[in-house]
């Protein structure tokens, strides 16, 4: 990300190209007190992934909410720029785009723009579409229908209870073309973070990442109650169901405060990895990708 | 005779750990009164595993109410049945 630069009438933030390649931006700064307007000029952009358009979504809610003003400055590229819109990140298109014909989009469309799940009903409505937009798919994507209502009801569920933020937790979904056979889910928020909620039970476990993995052990939780923190073991359970019947990969990675780890899922085994972190992230962010394996 | 829980009545799929517990507490109330209840599942094409144990888990474990689980189908048996197998295992390791 390129750093923000105060000119006195505004505070204006350049995004780099290769940014948008990126599962995970540098941190977007959340300073409240970030002169007025801010701008986010994201006009040299030639990707979009799902978690780059959600975490630009939520940078500017976070600071709307904060009363700030934020400009997004839309990308040149109009393939890009049609990406970011489908991703309903509410970007302007740039002027003279006439909006309707079609676009070379490289095979890549949003499947769920960013989506804001404040309650319970929103992570069910949500999860349900993930799994009606998948059964209607291809074969090669119907049956993953089933597992990723289970991952995104169980991280986004446990993301919104846990994370202890107004902002609640956000979703965003593409696919990288049917003859790809790849889609990616990105889940993320401003909460406490998986390190933080899971030292309440466990204050010993100050290394960030060897809390996350941890937290994704079966029974593991920071909520006291013996009988929880299965949630993530079974969303890898059921992905280790459908992966060999598939002829898929997943691929999940989780940041969080200091702390990330990676987990790649191809043979039944699951041996969480840790990811490399350049800086501690306020809140929690999620990408689960399904690569469908080409004979 | 039985009361009835017609779960598909609040919807076909079912995501959150605080739905089950709507749910939960939504059933508890209908069979006030008696040490049975039929809950069923018919229409209800998917669950969450949080859901299923917050919902049946809880059910099955903690409360004195007796359920009968009727009509569901196979993928949502094998969700429910983890659940249930896992409180009452955590349960005897407890």
């Amino acid at each position: 990300m390129g750093s923000p630069h105060a000119t006195g009438k505004c505070t204006r933030i350049i995004l780099r190209p290769r940014e948008a390649h990126a599962a995970f931006l540098g941190d977007l700064p959340l300073d409240p007190d970030l002169d007025q307007p801010i701008v986010v000029d994201a006009s040299e952009l030639v990707d979009c992934h799902p978690m780059f358009a959600l975490r630009l979504r939520l940078f500017v809610d976070w600071h709307q909410a904060a009363g700030n003003v934020v400009r997004v400055v839309a990308p040149r590229d109009l393939r890009v720029a049609h990406q970011v819109a489908d991703f309903r990140v509410g970007l302007g298109l740039p002027e003279g785009t006439v909006v309707g014909l079609p676009e070379p989009r490289g095979g890549r469309q949003a499947l769920i723009g960013v989506r804001r799940l404040g309650t319970y009903h929103d992570v069910e409505d949500v999860s349900n579409e993930a799994m009606a937009i998948l059964q209607e798919q291809s074969i090669a994507f119907a049956v993953w229908g089933e597992p990723v209502h289970m991952a995104m009801s169980e991280l986004c569920d446990n993301a919104r209870q846990h994370g202890r933020n107004s902002l609640g937790t956000y979703v965003a979904a593409d696919q990288v073309g049917v003859e790809t056979g790849e889609f990616r889910l990105a889940i993320g928020d401003l909460g406490i973070g998986i390190p933080e909620h899971i030292r309440a039970c466990y204050p010993e476990w100050q290394d960030d990442t060897a809390a996350i993995v941890s937290a994704l052990q079966r029974g593991v939780t920071g909520t006291g109650d013996p009988h929880r923190g299965n949630g993530f073991a079974e969303v890898v359970d059921d992905v280790n169901r459908v992966l060999v019947r598939a002829q898929s990969a997943v691929h999940i990675e989780i940041r969080s405060a200091k702390g990330g780890v990676v987990l790649d899922l191809l043979d039944g085994r699951v041996a969480p990895r840790p990811a490399r972190v350049e800086r501690a992230r306020r809140g929690t962010w999620i990408t689960y990708t399904v690569r469908t394996i080409r004979a | 005779m039985a009361p009835t829980f017609q779960v598909s009545e609040f919807g076909r799929t079912f995501a959150t750990r605080e739905r089950g517990d709507a749910l939960r507490r939504d059933l508890l109330k209908l069979a006030e009164g008696h040490d049975l209840a039929v809950v069923d599942f018919d229409g209800v094409m998917s669950v969450s595993y949080s859901f299923a144990d917050e919902f049946v888990g809880k059910l099955c474990t903690e409360e004195s109410l007796q359920v009968d689980l009727q009509n569901l189908s196979p993928r949502v048996r094998e969700i429910v049945d983890r659940a249930v197998a896992r409180r009452t295992h955590d349960q005897v390791a407890c």
